[in-house]
């Protein structure tokens, strides 16, 4: 290094000091784009999980129950304490959306439940954390948390064209705090037929 | 210069050789006391960019084989919801799980469990997954290795048996494959998925 004239010396460390900050917000980028890339797989892969099981006996009393067993074994670790809300809807959307309705009514949904009558159940963060077998009772789901969107008798709200469908909306947090806004949201959801009722 | 035009590469060779010779720096022109600098770094460069290399190759056969041991229990919890009580579910299940095992070492396949799950948010018994490779009834599991992978549908013992196995219960699959470091960088790594799913009605 001494070789160098005395005007060069310490250019090395400068340009280093330039270069190592970037390098390395450039790797933890790439790591933080992974971590999410594979929360919004695991998302995707649990939707559809959901919504399949949810499709294959859609008048079980608590098939929405098992909805959110899924989400709850399905989403990756830390995402299932920033869950904003869970949807099971029907819709005749070409893209498999859930109605304004309901989104309207998942936006203020906060912790609770809520739903629009024979159209979908929304589920909060926190119910979705905490509900068990015993919410789900009751022949005509009075009470309940999936009264407006009853699993009993389901199939008759359903007309042609109509699916079914789960929609999830969570934070994914961003793990080095480098980058801005702390986190991102995730949305996904997933639609399907009803599979043909087993009784029928 | 006698390098201009179409030089043989020998006699180019010869003119920088001569050049060289000349400037009494036989390499290159830096200064005595820096050569070897390059050596040097070479020596420490050398073994930290292999680790990064050996790193990327290690993690991606990890990543590899842990997303292959989810789509083994996808495959065999499916295989295993439609195959219902049929007397050779289990058989059936193994077969998935060895199709689509398909380059993967059949010994490092350590432990198969097909059991009664209560619920999508369960896992399989701690007496399934550990001791010796054996169904246990107790547990409502059947508990498979890597040598029951070829027997035939009649030298399997089940566990958790096909004729009690309901439309709208719960089949779970868990697998725990080792994974050996090719690197020698790692120990072993353990990797284990499960997949619940509901069985089949008979339509």
């Amino acid at each position: 290094m001494s070789s160098q004239g005395r005007d060069q010396r310490g250019a090395l460390s400068i340009e280093a000091a330039l270069a190592i900050p970037l390098l390395v917000f450039i790797l933890f980028g790439f790591v933080e784009f992974g971590l999410a890339w594979r929360s919004s797989n695991k998302a995707a892969a649990t939707v559809r999980a959901a919504v399949l099981e949810a499709s294959r006996d859609p008048e079980q009393r608590a098939v929405d129950l098992h909805v959110i067993e899924r989400i709850r074994a399905g989403l990756p670790g830390g995402a299932l304490d920033d869950v904003e809300w869970l949807i099971v809807y029907r819709t005749n959307d070409p893209q498999g959306d859930p109605t304004a309705a309901c989104s309207a009514v998942a936006a203020a949904v906060g912790g609770g439940t809520g739903g629009v009558v024979g159209s979908c159940n929304v589920y909060g963060g926190t119910a979705l954390a905490t509900l068990g077998a015993a919410d789900f009772t009751g022949a005509d789901c009075v009470g309940a948390p999936d009264e407006p969107f009853c699993p009993v008798g389901r199939r008759s709200v359903f007309g042609p064209g109509d699916r079914l469908g789960v929609a999830v909306r969570f934070r994914h947090d961003w793990i080095t705090g480098l980058l801005p806004g702390g986190g991102r949201t995730i949305s996904d959801h997933s639609v399907t037929v009803l599979e043909p009722d087993p009784d029928a | 210069m006698p390098i201009e035009g179409a030089a043989p590469d020998h006699q180019v060779e010869r003119v920088i050789g001569h050049a060289a010779t000349t400037n009494h720096h036989p390499r290159r022109s830096a200064p005595r006391h820096e050569r070897g600098v390059s050596a040097v770094e070479a020596a420490i460069l050398t073994p930290l960019v292999l680790l990064v290399l050996f790193g990327l190759f290690e993690g991606a056969l990890i990543l590899h084989s842990d997303m292959t041991v989810a789509e083994m229990t996808g495959d065999g919890a499916r295989t295993g919801a439609i195959a219902r009580d049929d007397a050779d579910a289990d058989h059936q299940i193994l077969q998935q799980i060895d199709a689509t095992a398909a380059w993967f070492d059949r010994a490092a396949i350590e432990r198969i469990v097909i059991w009664h799950a209560a619920d999508r948010e369960a896992s399989p018994p701690p007496g399934c997954t550990s001791g010796p490779v054996a169904s246990v009834p107790a547990l409502a599991c059947s508990v498979y290795g890597p040598a029951h992978l070829g027997l035939p549908p009649g030298a399997l013992v089940c566990g958790w048996c096909p004729p009690d196995r309901d439309a709208g219960e719960l089949l779970g699959v868990w697998v725990r494959f080792d994974y050996s470091s090719v690197s020698s960088l790692l120990d072993a790594v353990s990797i284990d998925h499960q997949t619940i799913l509901p069985i089949e009605y008979d339509r």
